[in-house]
């Protein structure tokens, strides 16, 4: 019923924003021009996203703290610190974003998690050594049957995984030779490892993922290996084909992490899992391919009834590396803040700060509203209030907003 | 929160955002040459140009146009239109890091058309900037250097703090004797319920679990670390792997029971016991060999 009243409201209001407001968007500065920019008080206006914040709670806290950090002490200390071109953008809070903020999160991002990995080491190892001994055991007793997939099926689908890769990335342009291919396999495996953890663990924590920033960082790997000895088109090609292989293993492998994390909570049997999923992973591309397809013929791609924002993105990315233009020192400077973080050992903090520092502000702002409520609520009402009554409510309002979301690009397309 | 842990805060973060700024105190803008940053700073900041207007003055790549050209064209193309400005305000939303100053504008090319309609002034700065051949000074890495290093004075003062915190005796001994208890209770709760199964309905297995089961479950998690304090991390794992299974069948149960699958919830309950008295007997092993 709370689901069900929840889903009501938040489609009610979504209808509203979409039809009447003709804006997703509130800012603040529109109504309270006293406000100055560099705050960049904006929310998005969607219920969804406080109810995604709700179920997060004081987990999704470090990820509004990196947005808070961004435009509420970093831009204004640079209003003294910063250069004069860069006191002169801190009033243009998008521009921010993307020329300093985002570049710098991005490296967060990866620092971060290269940092937890390092620190989790001991644990990873430990867990893999106990899988082994499990594995051994031949007593017919309860307890030793296992309910993974059997361990040997990881090292056959990591070694099974790169040379997929190295046969994708051959097959890639005729200009490809085995060698390159080899070490663009070899980077995109150990890529999809990283990236993996990552995204993983932003879902986990927040809801949000940074799938297309770690596929930015992915095609950046794979055309600098494939731009040193080959044309242009070749290239980008050849990277972009192997880039989408990658993309596709990341979200795949934050898909399992969050369906393990869920099916754990309903007592779900891992290897059925993980069966599941392998055999029906084949159905996304496909459909998503054809229904790319008809869209393509209907309205053209990138056209204005149909635009590409992330392809765009994607290209431009290409481009400016094609160009030498990467913004590598700035990727490096937040690599390092990532690892200090990694290494305070405050539970993982680098990569939600990150995250803050990576999306837009605007969806930070909406989504502390939600993890606000979430501590006001347990604090005041008790957590039991909030499992019983906030969480199935909260799951409403993404729902209800979803289905509209949906049903307002059905009738986008073909009404 | 004590003075080592205060301080080890203070550290990092003053450390954290001084190497912050450092690594957004700078534009590559600021490396161009000071002829060019002068004349870069006539030109509006809000120019925004549309493939037509383009096309009249120049059939350059933008970023390829010479300063004294884009003067030109800016005077040719005159104020900027509205209409022209809003167009291109709209696709900039589409994602603005979306740079296409690379385009050629040809005739007849409607994808030319559409990827030039927004360039704007910072295409133009764009296309200057991705002439510095080095842009690493761009970060000035002294200051984000020193920065990082009291950052690390942080890292270093949180970790001994929490360290001297996991290492303190009775704290280690108060935690593993959480442990030991609250798997002693799941074992003899979840024991008991196995036993008595058959007399349940799917409500009370729901209740008995959400009542019973859910603490001890939770304070054992809580209390966890005290086993690699004790035991080491291998040991560590091993238990944990156990206790994760037993945890795991108990939620299922608890799914099954909900759903009135019974004979499912009574064989969850049946494999949670193996895995918890697995725990236990491996936690036994440890103990005596330290002993």
């Amino acid at each position: 019923m709370l689901l069900l009243v929840g889903a009501l409201i938040s489609a009610a209001v979504h209808l509203y924003v979409l039809t009447m407001l003709g804006t997703e968007d509130w800012e603040a500065a529109s109504t309270f021009p006293q406000i100055p920019e560099m705050f960049n008080i904006v929310f998005y206006l969607s219920i969804m996203t406080i109810g995604v914040g709700f179920l997060s709670g004081k987990g999704g806290f470090w990820f509004g703290a990196g947005g808070f950090l961004c435009y509420f002490v970093l831009s204004p200390l640079l209003q003294y610190f910063g250069t004069d071109s860069v006191q002169a953008l801190v009033n243009h809070p998008n521009a921010m974003r993307l020329q300093l903020y985002r570049p710098t999160g991005i490296g967060m991002l990866i620092g971060a998690a290269i940092g937890g990995i390092i620190a989790a080491f001991p644990l990873i190892k430990s867990a893999i050594k106990s899988m082994h001994s499990a594995s051994k055991k031949v007593n017919d007793d309860i307890a030793s049957k296992s309910d993974e997939m059997p361990i040997k099926l990881l090292y056959l689908a990591i070694v099974g995984g790169a040379i997929a890769m190295i046969v994708i990335a051959f097959l890639s342009s005729s200009e490809m030779t085995i060698g390159r291919a080899v070490l663009m396999a070899v980077l995109g495996t150990l890529w999809v490892w990283v990236a993996g953890v990552i995204v993983s663990e932003c879902v986990g924590r927040t809801n949000w993922s940074p799938l297309s920033g770690m596929t930015l960082i992915a095609v950046t790997i794979v055309v600098l290996i494939a731009k040193s000895g080959m044309s242009d088109p070749a290239a980008v090609i050849s990277s972009m084909v192997v880039g989408v292989a990658i993309c596709l293993a990341v979200s795949q492998a934050s898909d399992m992490m969050l369906d393990l994390k869920s099916g754990y909570l309903v007592g779900a049997i891992p290897r059925r899992q993980q069966f599941a999923q392998y055999i029906g992973m084949w159905l996304g591309p496909v459909i998503v391919l054809v229904l790319m397809m008809v869209l393509h013929q209907q309205y053209e791609m990138g056209s204005d009834k149909l635009p590409a924002p992330q392809a765009t993105a994607l290209a431009s990315v290409i481009d400016g590396i094609m160009s030498d233009d990467v913004p590598s020192y700035r990727y490096a400077a937040g690599g390092g803040l990532g690892l200090l973080l990694a290494f305070s050992g405050l539970g993982g903090i680098g990569v939600l700060v990150g995250l803050g520092f990576y999306m837009p502000f605007n969806i930070v702002l909406t989504y502390t509203i939600g993890n606000i409520l979430r501590v006001i609520s347990d604090s005041v009402f008790g957590k039991k209030f909030s499992h019983d009554v906030g969480i199935p409510f909260a799951a409403g309002l993404i729902v209800g907003e979803a289905l509209i979301g949906v049903g307002y690009a059905l009738v986008m397309v073909f009404g | 929160m004590n003075g080592k842990q205060l301080a080890g805060q203070l550290f990092l973060w003053a450390g954290f955002i001084s190497a912050a700024l450092a690594a957004t105190c700078q534009r590559e803008f600021d490396f161009l040459p000071d002829a060019e940053k002068d004349q870069l700073a006539a030109v509006p900041n809000d120019l925004m140009l549309n493939s037509e207007q383009l096309a009249t003055v120049t059939t350059k790549k933008f970023s390829e146009l010479s300063l004294e050209e884009l003067t030109s064209v800016v005077a040719a193309v005159g104020p900027i239109s509205e209409a022209n400005k809003a167009a291109a305000e709209s696709s900039a939303e589409a994602e603005t890091d979306a740079q296409v100053a690379d385009s050629e504008p040809e005739a007849g090319d409607s994808q030319t058309e559409k990827k030039v309609k927004n360039l704007s002034y910072a295409d133009f700065e764009k296309g200057r900037t991705t002439l510095i051949e080095n842009k690493w000074p761009t970060v000035p890495w002294l200051w984000y250097g020193l920065s990082m290093a009291v950052g690390l004075v942080g890292v270093v003062l949180l970790r001994s703090s929490a360290s001297a915190a996991e290492s303190n005796e009775g704290r280690i001994a108060e935690d593993y004797d959480t442990v030991t208890k609250s798997l002693a209770m799941l074992n003899e709760r979840v024991g008991s319920l196995g036993q008595d199964f058959d007399s349940q309905t799917p409500k009370s297995v729901v209740d008995y679990i959400d009542g019973q089961l859910i603490e001890p479950f939770a304070d054992f998690a809580e209390s966890r670390n005290a086993m690699v304090q004790r035991f080491g991390m291998q040991p560590y794992a091993e238990v944990m792997t156990q206790f994760a299974s037993a945890e795991r069948f108990v939620n299922r149960a608890w799914s099954a029971s909900a759903d009135g699958y019974m004979n499912e919830a009574r064989d969850c309950i049946a494999r949670s016991t193996a895995h918890l008295q697995e725990a236990q007997n491996l936690v036994t092993k440890y103990e005596s060999e330290q002993k």
